[in-house]
């Protein structure tokens, strides 16, 4: 590059000359002058010897909000300046083909913002509410069911290990409830899994029931024991079955990922994921999705009991007492950060203040339904928002109103 | 231009948090539309953001990379990451073997990655016209993380010697597993007698497999080898942090002018001290509770409490021991960094509660907050001129990692 060193004395209008610093890019020596472009687009500035230059020669950084820029001589050479304005407009005179700082104007304008905002917020609530999950329901059921045998979530016998023991029921009355689980499964060609039936004592867990996702569905004594009609227990295989026939464990860990890939897919890079705040709207995304297959899994159960001729009121007796149980010697609590809800699931809430309700009754739908109004109503919505299934209530009165519908002969 | 009298420079920031607002905004409305191929335009252009509105003696900081040679690395990174994500979730033999190998590659490579991403972020800032760079000291890298690395790995595999106590006894010639199995036996003999378990062999619904319950014999004693590798580690902490910011200060070069490090390890050793001690006041409040002494309340709120004020502390005094210890050229200019640990608290909390009650909204505001935060608290002293500092040779900087570092041109959180 020929350098030709020559001092600049002449000053252009003010509106076309900048106020800077020229830095020759050798050494962190500052020369403050004012840079100026003449009719012909010649670049001088004043008070500093500087590479003869054309104003198209130069590469000029973007405008950022009112950061600096600086204006590069072909040679390692820069002009710094943070007049903005007149960077623009001498653009604007000099060289209108250059691309205009369309990014710039986005970003400077409330109306752009806004509506970046709203694009965003409004892509993300519908990606997170429809996409990821109809994505994965997609990729669940693309997959061949050997798949969601292969996941390595916990196994029968680490469940063993650290929460159940032997079943205490009797060898007739597994022999029943098993016969009964054989004679409800869905069709053997339509289904590709197989499903076996497990009887454990809950111990801490309690009354409940789960499925993994290789069709094993596990039943605990204390479940068995609250039935008071093989129906109810019925209701509830059929609600396990439902997380198998649809594969939520899969599509759990498939929706774990989506969630991931919407949060680098908008900030662009990975710094969100070990952000800790993020952790917040994931962890509130992935317990609506939890809430969301419970839901899928009691349509499934409310479709099969319809099918059968079975009265949906079975799933709510035995919903209200699993509610209100409490084992004989303390109150009922659930291991925190049980694997259960990321890997299997079961039938029911761990919500302690869910499940504290005096004692046992057959009609205790009044009891529950005095404990939600006392609590206060944001309290409620809050804990709703937190748990991993459905409000019971709710749950239970979609079975309630298919039952009244389907039979109002019931008193 | 030299005068003797000392000269202190403070850094000044002028970002404004509407600003960035709307440039995050259209950033993750084109990130979005372009489905995440815009992000290092997205990035740099922050960048250049938050550089240019940063001011030190009249002149003010670029960063100069090419958005679209990051492009490549990053696309590279998310292929990784989405592979390394599968086949967390699978247990497969052949997916067991992948994750196994990613582990180990990642390990193996995390200097090399270190050194890269410094090499990145410094050859493209630039100040007066003069770039940093950062020497590519794959070697000394290695040096600075070894040792933990080892160290850790072998208190992980040495975990392995309890749980095969009956094997490493009977190399060692010790005979104590045999009269555990004894015992093992006798009292199996008298449980059997038990009507619980002497039933459900021709039960086919009986799947409960008691084989698990059976105890393997563990020689308690075995444990110390990996317990003693792991207070090894921990009591190194600070020197392990100390070594790795003196590595990273050392290679970094101002143009011409080289970096020294002026921290000392004792000083790493008081911050991490008081952080111990802080947990050993919440460890207090713990034993406090399981001798009903203070109330289960309190200490779940010193526990909640701690973590704020702990990550602050951190924050702010190992930036202090960074950024106020080195100098540049000769010891002729130094860093002064004193970020007041209050303020850091203070900041750094208020930031985390309304970012997570505005859903990440106001991230871009706690970002520039904690920039100006940081900045305002930095400065340089010197009794030179800030006007005598030369470029690098770039010739001699054109070396293969920085080649290999083009290609890559990392860019991770740092």
């Amino acid at each position: 590059m020929v350098k030709k060193s020559r001092m600049c004395l002449i000053s252009m209008s003010p509106s076309e000359s900048l106020q800077g610093t020229y830095y020759d890019g050798k050494r962190s020596g500052r020369h403050s002058g004012v840079m100026s472009v003449d009719e012909s687009g010649l670049v001088t500035i004043n008070g500093v010897s500087c590479p003869d230059c054309q104003f198209a020669e130069l590469t000029i950084t973007p405008r950022i909000g009112n950061a600096s820029r600086t204006l590069s001589f072909p040679d390692e050479a820069f002009f710094e300046t943070r007049d903005n304005d007149t960077i623009d407009s001498l653009i604007r005179k000099h060289t209108p083909s250059r691309r205009h700082n369309l990014l710039h104007s986005l970003e400077s304008k409330l109306r752009y913002i806004v509506l970046a905002v709203v694009v965003i917020t409004a892509g993300v609530l519908g990606f997170v509410n429809y996409g990821i999950p109809a994505i994965s329901k997609h990729i669940a059921f693309s997959l061949s069911p050997e798949v969601s045998t292969q996941l390595a979530d916990t196994s029968l016998e680490q469940l063993d290990d650290f929460y159940f023991s032997r079943t205490q029921l009797p060898k007739a009355r597994r022999e029943t409830i098993n016969q009964l689980f054989l004679d409800n499964l869905p069709e053997t060609t339509a289904s590709p899994y197989r499903y076996q039936l497990h009887f454990r004592q809950g111990n801490a867990i309690g009354p409940n029931a789960f499925a993994l996702p290789n069709g094993s569905v596990i039943i605990t004594d204390e479940l068995v024991n609250l039935a008071a009609d093989d129906r109810e227990i019925l209701a509830i295989l059929y609600h396990e079955m439902g997380h198998v026939h649809y594969r939520h464990s899969l599509r759990q860990v498939i929706q774990g990922a989506g969630i991931l890939a919407v949060s680098v897919w908008l900030t662009g890079d990975f710094d969100s994921l070990f952000d800790w705040t993020a952790a917040v709207p994931a962890f509130l995304v992935q317990r609506k999705y939890s809430r969301d297959m419970e839901t899928e899994a009691d349509d499934y159960s409310l479709e099969k009991m319809l099918q059968s001729r079975i009265d949906p009121m079975h799933f709510v007796n035995i919903m209200t007492r699993m509610q209100a149980y409490t084992p004989e010697p303390h109150k009922k609590t659930k291991p925190d950060g049980s694997p259960q809800h990321t890997a299997n699931t079961d039938i029911a809430d761990g919500n302690p203040d869910s499940g504290t309700g005096p004692s046992p009754k057959a009609e205790a739908e009044t009891e529950t339904e005095t404990e939600m109004k006392s609590k206060s109503p944001v309290a409620e919505r809050i804990v709703n928002l937190l748990s991993s299934h459905p409000n019971t209530e709710s749950r239970m009165d979609r079975f309630r109103s298919a039952s009244s519908s389907t039979q109002p002969q019931r008193e | 231009m030299d005068d003797n009298t000392t000269k202190t420079e403070h850094f000044k920031f002028s970002g404004s948090a509407g600003e960035f607002f709307g440039i995050r905004f259209v950033n993750g409305l084109l990130n979005m539309i372009t489905l995440g191929i815009y992000s290092p335009w997205a990035k740099v252009r922050e960048l250049q953001y938050l550089y240019g509105n940063t001011e030190l003696a009249g002149g003010d900081f670029q960063f100069t990379a090419d958005p679209k040679r990051m492009l490549v690395s990053r696309l590279i990174a998310i292929a990784l990451f989405l592979t390394f994500l599968f086949v967390e979730n699978f247990q497969s033999t052949e997916a067991f073997i992948a994750y196994a190998v990613m582990i180990i590659a990642f390990l193996l490579f995390s200097p090399i990655v270190t050194v890269f991403v410094m090499s990145f972020r410094l050859r493209h800032s630039r100040w007066r016209g003069i770039h940093f760079r950062f020497h590519n000291d794959f070697k000394g890298a290695y040096r600075v993380y070894l040792a933990p690395m080892s160290l850790l790995i072998l208190s992980l595999v040495s975990l392995a010697l309890p749980f095969n106590s009956e094997a490493v006894e009977d190399t060692l010639g010790i005979t104590a597993h045999e009269r555990f199995y004894e015992e093992q036996k006798q009292q199996q003999e008298l449980h059997s007698e038990a009507p619980l378990s002497a039933a459900n062999s021709d039960d086919p619904f009986d799947t409960y497999d008691d084989s698990a319950e059976e105890p393997t014999y563990i020689n308690p004693h075995l444990f110390w080898p990996s317990g003693v590798l792991l207070l090894i580690f921990l009591a190194l902490i600070p020197y392990f942090d100390f070594i790795n910011m003196r590595f990273l200060v050392r290679n970094t070069h101002f143009g011409a002018a080289a970096c020294r490090y002026r921290a000392d390890l004792l000083e790493f050793y008081k911050i991490y001290g008081l952080l111990l001690a802080g947990l050993a006041l919440v460890a207090l409040l713990w034993t406090g509770v399981a001798l009903s002494y203070t109330s289960y309340g309190l200490a779940v709120m010193g526990s909640i409490l701690f973590w704020p004020f702990a990550s602050a502390f951190m924050n702010s005094k190992r930036y202090n021991l960074v950024f106020g210890r080195t100098t540049f050229k000769n010891d002729e200019f130094y860093l002064r960094a004193n970020v007041p640990f209050w303020k850091a608290f203070f900041v750094l909390s208020t930031n985390t509660v309304c970012v997570i009650l505005s859903f990440g909204m106001l991230k871009a505001w706690a970002d520039i907050r904690t920039v100006r935060l940081i900045l305002g608290h930095t400065a340089v002293e010197t009794e030179q001129s800030l006007d005598d500092f030369v470029a690098g040779q770039q010739q001699e900087l054109s070396a293969i990692g920085e080649e290999i570092a083009d290609v890559f041109d990392l860019d991770v959180a740092f």
